[in-house]
């Protein structure tokens, strides 16, 4: 809206204190509040605006066009291998008590309003050369299915339901007998999970692991985050 | 446009001119602001409408998520929807019906978390998910069509019931699907999510599971 000026001063007249202080008062107002054609009403932008392709300006990793993305991609290079151990347990090296969070997976995601995350991700895991990541580093089966997990955590919760492991089991041909759980020794992982209702704000999410090898490595990783609001 | 101010030396005489000049000089810049915003993070979700021609090209409709504690057991050999949890009720969308039009398209996600596994027979241990919906096309009655192929897992790790045999469990499936609307109207009243097993001496065990359909109008 643009500025109305309404008291003009005229020449060779006296000039009045209060018609000085309703024009002021004026332009007060006006800057503080009444500059309103550039603001964009609630539930005013469409699909034109928004297929125009400018909302990818809005904020790094915005895409409106396919709900609010962020995404993380890193190419299978040699040289953004990444690196996890065991040996960052103080003590212990094979219990579950320390977690490692893969690094170029995770993300703070802002949620305006109450909503969802639907996580999308793929990531190459390499376990030492010659073992597969279970609990006891030598490939053997054990019964208490203990071993490496991948999981994703949100908000520092690790979430049970995102394993990403299989779980190998002796059939025994045919009846079960042990088991135990592992990652096979190179694989590309993927995962879709969908979150629960996470309220407005911040949230974090990485990848994590409980490295139970000498030497893993994660590669090539590609991770998508989607919002969806209620 | 900078609005400049004027610097008044002690006992200059002003001038209504000078004394009128910010105030045009606003209302002269003033006058250019355009209903178009120019500047980074302009927008938000709020300013986003949800309703009418040019609506928001996003409509998700989701699937309930259960936790891990919500679990049922599988062991049927012809499709059966998933369910939330032991006795639950089927996993559904909310918001349905979904209408699409020609050309308009709808994107499908599901995954669920396979927990333990029963592994008896390994020489019939595959099993699959798809997913079905009922539509009605055009305006007829509506029937249940199969929108994916049948995706397949196996138990185990060889066929044969030779030798050592792993099973594969505790792992997330994670599955993805197009929908594109070929007729001049759908109108999808269900989709589920749904499982079988080769042969009902296996089974499998599904925790958390979800479902989100996307629909996509521009």
């Amino acid at each position: 809206m643009p500025y109305v000026f309404g008291i003009p001063y005229v020449a060779n007249s006296f000039m009045d204190g209060d018609d000085v202080n309703t024009n002021n008062e004026a332009l007060r107002k006006y800057l503080n509040k009444d500059i309103v054609s550039a603001d964009i009403a609630d539930g005013s932008v469409g699909s034109p605006e928004i297929v125009k392709g400018e909302p990818q300006f809005v904020t790094s990793d915005h895409q409106f066009t396919c709900g609010s993305e962020a995404n993380q991609f890193t190419p299978g290079e040699d040289i953004q291998r990444d690196y996890f151990t065991a040996h960052i347990k103080p003590t212990l090296a094979l219990a579950d008590d320390l977690w490692w969070a893969l690094p170029n997976v995770g993300k703070k995601v802002h949620l305006e309003r109450d909503g969802y995350i639907l996580i999308h991700a793929g990531i190459e895991v390499i376990s030492d050369l010659n073992f597969a990541m279970d609990y006891d580093n030598d490939g053997s089966v054990n019964n208490d299915g203990e071993g490496s997990d991948l999981r994703i955590s949100i908000n520092g919760d690790r979430k049970e339901v995102t394993y990403m492991l299989s779980f190998e089991e002796e059939a025994g041909s045919p009846t079960p007998s042990q088991s135990h759980a592992a990652i096979a020794k190179r694989r590309w992982y993927p995962i879709s999970y969908l979150t629960e209702t996470l309220a407005a704000g911040d949230h974090d999410i990485t990848f994590v692991v409980n490295p139970v090898v000498d030497m893993g490595s994660i590669r090539s990783r590609n991770v998508s985050y989607e919002v969806f609001y209620i | 446009m900078t609005i400049n101010s004027k610097v008044f030396e002690p006992g200059t005489l002003t001038s209504a001119a000078d004394a009128n000049q910010p105030h045009e000089d606003i209302v002269t810049a003033s006058a250019a602001i355009g209903a178009d915003a120019t500047r980074t993070e302009w927008a938000s979700f709020k300013h986003i409408t949800t309703s009418g021609k040019d609506a928001h090209p996003i409509t998700p409709y989701m699937g309930k998520v259960e936790d891990a504690t919500h679990f049922k057991v599988y062991d049927n050999t012809a499709y059966a929807t998933i369910e939330g949890g032991a006795g639950g009720t089927p996993m559904a969308l909310t918001g349905l019906p979904i209408t699409l039009t020609a050309g308009q398209t709808l994107r499908l996600h599901a995954g669920c978390f396979v927990t333990e596994v029963t592994h008896t027979d390994v020489t019939a241990d595959y099993y699959w998910f798809r997913l079905v919906a009922e539509i009605a096309v055009d305006g007829g009655a509506a029937g249940t069509v199969q929108l994916t192929p049948d995706w397949g897992y196996s138990l185990g790790s060889t066929r044969s019931g030779e030798g050592f045999v792993q099973t594969y469990g505790y792992q997330r499936v994670g599955l993805s699907w197009v929908h594109v609307c070929k007729n001049t109207e759908e109108i999808i009243s269900e989709v589920d999510f749904q499982v079988k097993l080769e042969d009902a001496s296996n089974d499998i065990t599904i925790a958390e599971c979800h479902l989100i359909a996307i629909k996509t109008t521009a």
